[in-house]
């Protein structure tokens, strides 16, 4: 097995479940999103050779992930961030309150919310990830933050 | 993260473990699929001055841009599962059915090919078409070379000749270099096709064979299947062969083979139903032993095997009729001589091996959850336990009730809880 081979053995033993939790809010389904995952890392798996490391593996690899869910969706593999999609919680039951919140926030917040908090991912890669400036997403977490501090009302958030 | 929202998030978070094995069978079958795209492309420009030798390429379908399964297929791969014993499930994911192929048959009938993966890292498959509901069978995380299934929709006389079709070899193949399937005759004829390649998470190769008329007699039957890659090169073969259903004496039960004019009855139980369940042997004249359990006038099945094969210590099984049901079964392996049923509630009972066959009517106030038997022990005549093994307990439909209820996400279906 090669370097980059056992890299990406490695970052999806220790990364699975955030990218399921992460997925999930896009794909819908725990199955489809299990899926997704194993499709991207398949995806990433076959074709290693390409990745330049001009980014960080885990950042190239939720690129292929996101675009994965999105597939999934039925939507166009090629989809951008910026294309459509509504990430959401899967099991609003779980925390109805937090659901509530999240539905209130423009999908590309919620889905900066969820690369955060669910795939705990720092700013710089997020930023990377979306193809924006790490300005951009620490002051879209500001906002987002913001708006569901107000939603959860007396829920403490900061 | 002295962010309280990472407390909230992480409240609902699901912690999982993936399967790693899953994620490189995925990217060997993209390697694959891309490697053969690249010999279609590339077969196309040759076959110009070779049409002939590239006349078997197969099709590759990419399963998620195949076609989706009508919702009444969808509810069919749902109900495979549904009230099977946990860890017998297939775990199908049904709502991802999709198309693999559709042949028309020599009869003029047309049947579908239906694939869904399942969460066991296999897939289900279903032949389906009019007046062919479908053989459903699955595939659980080991792909053998050749997983093939013979199917004769027509009749069968008495003596097991092949009365009318149609007579399907189908099925799939997890050898990924198998470009080319073959079925052999005992007469010497092939007949050959490619395989449909599926895409992951189904990674494998299905094919269909409408075996023709000419090849339903004993002596013209098939007897092999080949797999070979693009060039030709033989990668496996294995002995495939039509068993035919044992046919049965309408009056007796028994075995068409048994010689009846030698016939016992081993075990008599008198059930609480008032009917009496009695297990039958006979010699056949070839030295097999049959035997055949018969439940008042009817028959409950039986089968003849040779006098020498290894037995398994608790190779019995359970049946059910109005309102019984019978633990039978056999021959099991020599030196048992009792099996201990043990019970939820505490109850045991030992059940004594007659010539390596077993009767046992489970008691109807052993019918209810919480009563069931859980576990069967095979022990020798020293009372030393030889063998021990768990029964399911919460399985629908496994034993009778008076009143069926539906089924927990059973898509409507009703059984006995």
């Amino acid at each position: 097995m090669d370097d980059k081979a056992r890299a990406i053995e490695e970052l999806y033993r220790a990364r699975y479940s955030r990218f399921l939790n992460t997925l999930v809010t896009i794909t819908g389904s725990w199955d489809r999103a299990h899926d997704a995952v194993q499709e991207t890392f398949a995806r990433a798996y076959a074709a290693r050779h390409r990745w330049r490391g001009d980014s960080s593996l885990e950042t190239w690899v939720w690129r292929i992930g996101l675009r994965t869910a999105l597939g999934f969706r039925g939507e166009l593999e090629s989809a951008h961030f910026n294309g459509s999609f509504d990430p959401l919680l899967v099991e609003p039951k779980r925390d109805p309150l937090l659901a509530e919140a999240l539905r209130a926030l423009p999908p590309k917040r919620r889905l900066v919310v969820f690369l955060r908090y669910f795939a705990d991912l720092p700013y710089a890669e997020i930023a990377r990830i979306c193809g924006s400036s790490e300005g951009t997403v620490a002051a879209t977490l500001a906002q987002a933050r913001e708006s569901l501090h107000e939603t959860l009302a007396e829920e403490e958030v900061r | 993260m002295s962010d309280s929202l990472h407390v909230r998030f992480d409240r609902i978070r699901h912690d999982r473990e993936g399967d790693w094995q899953d994620v490189v069978r995925r990217a060997n079958g993209r390697r694959r699929r891309r490697r053969l795209a690249v010999v279609t492309v590339l077969g196309a420009v040759v076959a110009l001055g070779a049409p002939t030798a590239l006349a078997l390429r197969g099709a590759i379908v990419d399963f998620f841009e195949s076609e989706p399964a009508p919702h009444r297929l969808v509810l069919d791969f749902a109900r495979q599962d549904v009230g099977a014993p946990p860890g017998l499930d297939n775990r199908v994911i049904y709502d991802q059915t999709r198309k693999i192929f559709e042949r028309k048959l020599a009869n003029g009938t047309r049947l579908t090919l239906w694939v869904a993966p399942n969460r066991r890292g296999g897939y289900c498959m279903a032949l389906v078409g009019p007046g062919h509901p479908g053989g459903f069978g699955c595939l659980w995380e080991k792909r053998p070379p050749i997983s093939a299934g013979i199917g004769v929709r027509g009749a069968i006389s008495p003596e097991g000749i092949i009365r009318s079709g149609p007579v399907l070899v189908s099925g799939s193949v997890g050898n990924d270099q198998a470009e080319t399937i073959e079925l052999h005759y005992r007469d010497g004829d092939v007949d050959r096709q490619a395989l449909t390649w599926v895409s992951s998470p189904i990674d494998a190769g299905f094919f269909l064979f409408d075996v023709p008329e000419q090849h339903w007699g004993k002596d013209h039957q098939f007897d092999r299947l080949v797999l070979r890659d693009a060039d030709g090169r033989e990668l496996y073969s294995e002995a495939i062969a039509l068993h035919l259903p044992t046919a049965m004496d309408p009056k007796t039960g028994a075995p068409s083979e048994a010689l009846q004019g030698q016939a016992r009855k081993l075990i008599e139980v008198p059930t609480q139903t008032g009917v009496e369940a009695a297990l039958w042997t006979a010699p056949t004249s070839h030295g097999r032993v049959c035997n055949w359990l018969r439940y008042g006038k009817g028959g409950f099945g039986g089968g003849c095997s040779p006098n020498n094969v290894d037995r398994e210590p608790l190779a019995v099984g359970q049946s059910q009729g109005a309102g019984v049901v019978l633990l039978w079964g056999g021959p099991v392996r020599k030196d048992v001589a009792r099996i201990e049923v043990r019970f939820e509630d505490g109850d045991r009972a030992a059940v004594p091996v007659v010539e390596g066959m077993v009767l046992y009517e489970i008691p109807p106030e052993h019918f209810p959850r919480g009563h069931r038997p859980e576990l069967l022990i095979a022990r020798n005549a020293d009372g030393k336990e030889l063998a021990r093994r768990r029964q399911e307990t919460n399985a629908y439909g496994a034993y009778p009730c008076v009143k069926p209820v539906e089924i927990p996400k059973g898509f409507g279906e009703r059984a006995c809880p």
